[in-house]
């Protein structure tokens, strides 16, 4: 009896082996949040290289617009690149993977298949689907060994003019008489006079409208200063800044009287008087257009 | 038989998260060379510059493998940026299994 109370004093007062059987206990805990934190890097630096192949492949591709076949093949190609087949098990961006598309400016918005194509967005992922997703190692502590990523990029194909625009489309009218309007109220407000707008280098900014269907040399007169002759790309209404044209008197005092002179379509008889209260605009409203033969392949800009 | 495990993790978990940490640093590196490339507004000598730049300062420079490529170079319409270093060097203790060469490589296409 005495022994027995002996060992029972000595066991309550025992403390060696606690660590041991608290490490026992708490060693899953360690390594599953080792794991957290290891996998989440492992992940976060396997989502960088996603999207540094996302960006290459849009921004390559945005340089093949608008010919969105291949546009497709060089997204693919330099997706593989940067990370090839063998690194993953399979391909991380896909021609499905790539979209062609119109990227609006005014609103920075992207239309999937909108026209006119001008902009690209790319998704690399890791993924079940596509047979290659991101692979957990640690993380299989937690029973958990896959998970998908993905990663989007979006580029807008740069067009580069070797000369400066001065012919802007302004709409899809297709006039049916050739004439020049000045743009008087274009953008005045109730109330206050019509200005007329000429640019920050003071050439006059006028309206073309040409009715002949095709590319068209039209003749305008200004009178006192000459006559000038305006290309225009096809038939429609046109904001052109009369270059031939420098207006280097002060508000009001230079005044002109454009018209029509020659052109390919028929012509209206109308006339349009260029005349005080001019405005600089800083641009022009519309598309610049720029003629195929001062095209020049353009680079890419990344819309993110 | 308990503490050499505990300071296994610690220092592994450590380890780990500076080699992931070169890692990242290395693709940030690579991406940010190949783009000066790719828009021309680097030589290779001067994108290899600001890699270097940009990398961890605890690895000696001379560790680093830094190789810019122009259109010259790759012979094609890409560009591409490769830096490589050895995991050895890259971390602050070798004790745990790692890769021999940690390498990155970043390709683009080159923008006319």
């Amino acid at each position: 009896m005495h022994a027995l109370r002996q060992t029972a004093i000595r066991l309550t007062r025992a403390r060696s082996g606690a660590i041991a059987a608290t490490v026992a206990i708490t060693v899953p805990a360690m390594i599953g949040v080792s794991a957290l934190a290891l996998d989440g890097a492992m992940l976060y630096v396997q989502k960088n290289r996603l999207q540094i192949a996302a960006d290459a492949a849009a921004l390559a591709a945005a340089q093949k617009l608008p010919d969105s076949s291949a546009a497709k093949t060089v997204a693919v190609a330099m997706a593989d690149a940067n990370i090839p087949v063998t690194a993953t098990g399979a391909h991380v961006l896909v021609a499905a993977d790539v979209v062609t598309g119109n990227w609006i400016t005014a609103t920075r918005t992207f239309v999937a298949s909108g026209s006119p194509v001008n902009a690209v967005r790319t998704t690399a992922r890791n993924s079940t689907a596509n047979g290659n997703p991101a692979q957990f190692y640690l993380g299989r502590v937690l029973q958990k060994s896959t998970i998908d990523l993905a990663a989007t990029s979006t580029a807008l194909a740069m067009s580069a003019c070797s000369v400066t625009p001065t012919v802007y489309t302004q709409n899809t009218v297709l006039p049916s008489a050739t004439r020049i309007v000045t743009l008087g109220n274009y953008d005045g407000k109730p109330g206050e006079p019509a200005t007329y707008q000429e640019t920050p280098d003071h050439h006059p900014i006028v309206r073309i409208d040409n009715s002949y269907a095709g590319p068209a040399d039209i003749v305008i007169n200004a009178t006192g200063l000459g006559r000038f002759t305006i290309s225009v790309p096809t038939q429609g209404q046109f904001f052109v800044a009369v270059a031939g044209i420098t207006n280097n008197k002060p508000p009001g005092q230079l005044t002109t009287v454009f018209t029509v002179f020659s052109s390919p379509g028929p012509k209206s008889g109308g006339t349009a008087t260029w005349v005080n209260n001019i405005r600089v605009a800083n641009s022009i409203v519309g598309t610049a257009y720029c003629p195929a033969s001062s095209q020049t392949a353009g680079g890419a800009k990344l819309l993110g | 038989m308990v503490l050499p495990m505990l300071m296994t993790v610690l220092i592994g978990t450590m380890q780990y998260g500076l080699l992931m940490f070169t890692y990242a640093s290395m693709l940030d590196a690579a991406r940010n060379a190949t783009r000066k490339l790719a828009v021309g507004a680097a030589t290779e000598a001067q994108a290899k510059t600001a890699a270097l730049a940009v990398l961890p300062s605890w690895v000696a420079a001379a560790n680093w493998t830094i190789t810019p490529q122009d259109t010259a170079t790759t012979g094609t319409t890409s560009v591409q940026t490769t830096i490589a270093v050895p995991a050895k060097k890259a971390s602050v203790l070798s004790f745990v299994p790692m890769p021999t060469t940690l390498t990155v490589k970043v390709v683009m296409r080159k923008e006319a």
